[in-house]
């Protein structure tokens, strides 16, 4: 069970299901880090921070916010402590993405939902683009999620590393640094076909 | 494994049940016999025979082993670990 400040799987659908429920319109938010891998179906993991990726999100941060709260969660909380999971709308800056362009990734994919409500649409950067951003941080957490987006076949690593190339920089450079912490050590595995999830069909 | 590697795989699950993040620790830390080894014990599994002389380990050993199948840390190769661990160990 998760302590107050986190969210596991089930509190996170949970607060999904409050934030559809609250949300005045339709719209899609995009999901990045940890809360993305959990509803990409880790089991143990827990956050404390529910990220948005605001660039691929269609809703306005005023909507957001009031859905966020009516939800019992703080919205753009950037306090050293919290007290309970917040919903942070991030954009280019610190935390650096590549761009999309008409919504597909440099990798040839789109965004893969992960889950639907009735208004609300929560979707996820390919799995491959969310382990690279994982590895350019590449903190104990991080090497986790890798690890978990591998196990399951969700991508691999040479599709990690290719990603990683249309970062950014510097993300895209610290992201190829620090493959060989896993690179090494980490059985070769082919993805399922849901690394294909979203790419663009081009027949 | 010898008992050592043994002793020393157990110690790495042991540390992983009350920190999950044990395991990437010990990738920063170049621990390549410790993890080679709780590598290999995730792999036979906890020997049974343990339930009967000694009980708490046995359920702390498949608690651990437990949720590195579920964190998906299974996918360390434990051969490449191995060979790591020989060359650092030649190389020291």
């Amino acid at each position: 069970m998760p302590d107050a400040a986190s969210v596991d799987s089930t509190s996170l659908l949970q607060i999904l299901e409050r934030m559809d429920s609250a949300l005045e319109r339709s719209g899609t938010i995009c999901l990045i880090g940890a809360s993305a891998i959990i509803l990409l179906g880790a089991p143990t993991r827990q956050t404390g921070d529910i990220d948005l990726w605001m660039p691929e999100t269609d809703l306005p941060d005023s909507i957001l916010a009031k859905a966020t709260r009516s939800s019992g969660l703080d919205w753009d909380n950037r306090a050293d402590i919290v007290e309970r999971p917040h919903v942070q709308p991030i954009r280019p800056g610190i935390v650096q993405l590549p761009s999309t362009n008409s919504g597909i990734w440099p990798t040839g994919q789109k965004s893969h939902e992960i889950w639907r409500g009735e208004r609300l649409v929560v979707v996820a950067p390919p799995p491959a683009i969310l382990g690279a951003a994982k590895m350019a941080a590449a903190r104990d957490h991080d090497l986790e999620d890798v690890v978990f987006l591998v196990s399951r076949r969700l991508t691999n690593l040479a599709a990690i590393r290719q990603a990683a190339t249309y970062f950014p920089a510097p993300a895209g450079e610290d992201a190829l640094e620090n493959m060989p912490l896993l690179e090494a050590f980490l059985a070769a595995r082919t993805p399922r076909k849901t690394e294909n999830l979203g790419k663009e069909d081009t027949r | 494994m010898t008992r050592d590697d043994w002793v020393r795989g157990q110690a790495l699950l042991l540390a992983f049940r009350q920190d999950r993040l044990a395991i990437p620790k010990a990738l920063r830390a170049r621990q390549w016999v410790d993890l080679a080894a709780a590598r290999e014990i995730v792999e036979q599994d906890a020997d049974p025979r343990l339930a009967l002389t000694d009980p708490a380990l046995y359920r702390s050993l498949r608690e651990a082993i437990t949720e590195f199948h579920l964190i998906g840390w299974t996918v360390l190769d434990a051969d490449a670990l191995r060979a790591h661990a020989t060359l650092h160990q030649a190389a020291s």
